[in-house]
């Protein structure tokens, strides 16, 4: 364990007095990432005894240590003990490193600590949040923050984001957001929920029938299929101000993806007098251009790669709907999926050495996920249970999906490995059709 | 007196014509509501120059749409109800994963494109549907491709093609609630609404 930190990383704690706010930064040289999707990885055992009061109310002591614990699970990177096992008062346990008995934690297996304090002055919070390494003795990071009591989860959000960027070297998802389709009664409508489930928020109530959702790269717009009538449109949803702008393309639209880099967005479409197709359409509903097209089959659920050049999407020409990849740039096709005859929904990773779909084995839909190089496949869900519509965390390491595993179809996340799948919507109705929300600025 | 009533009929009928073109028309392309976005909400209402969709037309049968039809007396009247209660009742049926019209479709299609053919003012939504078993984006797309086949196949019997409009729910309006092949067949379908 001591060599292996060593080789993770050389940390300086320092103390800096920002506007008041004491804010502990580390710095780290010649870091070395754990490799997280490495086979051989063992999840890091966490302490996280109860949070300290400082003054104030003391009722929110509870939900700030649960909300902790909940995102190092979710991470999928620590084991968090069973908190029986420190057996001190957490308002007698320090909360520096100075004061920490590290000797206490280490006994109990923890190699990593959190210790959490906080004061509140009505509706205000002050909250003091700190990492430490049991085995060094020492504090990786700290951070103050202060604000509404309200915000407080997205104060523990935002810190172990910052716990994984330092130990991954990437930013943790932490405070990106799901979009999903729930039908419940006559109506199907667009939520959203926070990574974590919490906060589920009603985005399109005048809505019948939605379906589809996909959000922009810098998450301000979702694109949708919007039912208006006999007719379909790709609706834009504005998220903050909840305007919709709908686009009629003179056809069926049967789904819409955001290219990853800029305002475009793909619409598969069928229009009377032509073809399915797949075109390029702007904000303001304007057709861009042609990105798939030929042949009177079905073309659909178009996913842009990572760099926007290519876009993985599902045909039947062959009479069963299969993956296929085509690059935009050179026209060139390529079938990606040959084993089953029924593969669709398929998603691109943020990494783009992946793409995630949906294929059928024996009567139920899995999720598999598939190299876009050596197109060498993974089967990451079994049972006898559907599981489909994948989506990617920003990160690469999760994947969202709809499953009717717990008898109604909701929204679960897994690690990419198919590890730790979590149900993420607990609300009535029936949750489809996930789309992961980009890390937001 | 006679005259008059005959130009109550011709202004009828032109105002029905007129309707029906303006519903057929091709959608707007390009943006619907200038620069910007229009407040919360915005955009569900009536795009300019398109049709809502919504119930337009539909509901009590007024004499002068029944007259504009060329119906004139009460037993015509009866045949037409009754026969458009076929027509909307009657749906087509598809194979797993197939747009293919099947042969105990095809009776069926002709004699949709019959009554069209009587009633040339009549436009008509065809809805493709699918079963549960497919995934749901990719039912949006089946479900287009049957009520294409099923628009193909009725341009193909002489009805005009901008009388006739499409769209697809996928597996999203089932009509059987089962779970079994019964009602996955009854759901794999097309339904035709009438509108007039």
């Amino acid at each position: 364990m001591k060599r292996r930190f060593k080789q993770f990383v050389t940390l300086i704690g320092m103390v800096v007095t920002f506007g008041g706010i004491l804010v502990w930064q580390a710095y780290g040289a010649d870091r070395v990432y754990l490799d997280i999707t490495d086979p051989s990885f063992r999840k890091l055992p966490i302490a996280v005894p109860g949070f300290r009061v400082d003054g104030g109310s003391s009722g929110i002591g509870d939900d700030l240590l649960s909300t902790t614990k909940k995102d190092l699970q979710i991470s999928g990177i620590f084991q968090v003990l069973d908190s029986r096992a420190f057996f001190s008062d957490p308002q007698k346990l320090g909360v520096t490193a100075a004061e920490i008995d590290f000797g206490q934690f280490k006994q109990v297996g923890a190699e990593y600590l959190i210790r959490g304090s906080y004061s509140t002055d009505g509706q205000n919070i002050h909250l003091e949040l700190r990492f430490f390494d049991v085995v060094g003795r020492k504090m990786l990071l700290g951070k103050a923050y202060d604000g509404k009591i309200q915000d407080r989860k997205l104060m523990i959000h935002r810190f172990v984001d910052e716990i994984l960027k330092l130990i991954t070297g990437e930013v943790g998802v932490f405070s990106t957001k799901i979009a999903f389709v729930n039908k419940e009664g006559k109506n199907s409508r667009i939520y959203m929920v926070d990574f974590d489930g919490s906060n589920p928020t009603l985005l399109t109530p005048r809505e019948e029938l939605a379906m589809s959702p996909s959000w922009s790269s810098d998450g301000r717009f979702i694109a949708y299929i919007g039912f208006r009538g006999n007719r379909t449109a790709l609706s834009i949803l504005d998220v903050s101000s909840r305007a919709v702008r709908d686009c009629f393309l003179g056809g069926v639209i049967s789904s819409a993806r955001f290219n990853p880099q800029k305002d475009l967005i793909a619409a598969a479409i069928s229009r009377p007098d032509g073809n399915p197709e797949i075109v390029g359409v702007d904000l303001a509903g304007n057709v861009t251009g042609r990105l798939v097209s030929g042949g009177w089959n079905t073309k659909t659920s178009p996913s842009w790669s990572p760099d926007g050049r290519k876009i993985a999407y599902v045909s039947n020409e062959t009479g069963s709907p299969q993956i296929y990849v085509y690059d935009v740039s050179t026209g060139s096709k390529r079938r990606i999926t040959f084993s089953g005859d029924y593969n669709t929904s398929p998603s691109w990773s943020p990494k783009g050495d992946w793409i995630a779909y949906s294929g059928l084995v024996e009567g139920h839909h899995h999720i598999f996920i598939v190299n876009s190089e050596t197109l060498s496949v993974m089967q990451i869900t079994n049972g006898s249970y559907n599981n489909e519509a994948p989506t990617w965390s920003p990160d690469g390491r999760m994947i969202a999906f709809q499953s009717n595993r717990s008898g109604r179809n909701a929204i679960w996340v897994m690690l990419r490995n198919g590890a730790d799948a979590r149900l993420l919507t607990e609300m009535p109705g029936d949750q489809i059709l996930p789309s992961w929300s980009p890390r937001f600025q | 007196m006679r005259a008059d009533k005959w130009l109550v009929v011709i202004v009828g009928m032109v105002f029905v014509c007129g309707f029906v073109i303006s519903c057929s028309k091709k959608p707007v392309q390009g943006p619907l509501m200038g620069p910007g976005f229009a407040g919360p909400g915005a955009g569900y209402g009536t795009p300019p120059g398109t049709e809502t969709g919504a119930d337009i037309g539909f509901g009590v049968i007024t004499d002068e749409k029944l007259r504009a039809l060329g119906i004139t007396t009460e037993e015509q009247k009866r045949e037409f109800l009754k026969q458009k209660e076929e027509f909307e009742n009657e749906d087509i049926h598809f194979d797993f994963d197939s747009a293919v019209i099947r042969e105990d479709a095809k009776p069926i299609l002709l004699k949709k494109a019959e009554f069209l053919k009587k009633y040339p003012t009549l436009t008509v939504t065809i809805e493709g549907h699918c079963d549960e078993r497919g995934t749901n984006e990719y039912n949006l797309a089946l479900g287009e491709r049957r009520a294409h086949s099923a628009w193909q196949y009725l341009v193909n019997l002489g009805i005009a093609p901008n009388r006739m409009q499409m769209i697809s729910y996928g597996e999203e309006r089932p009509i059987a609630a089962g779970h079994d092949e019964a009602s996955w067949a009854k759901n794999r379908r097309a339904h035709f609404v009438i509108h007039f």
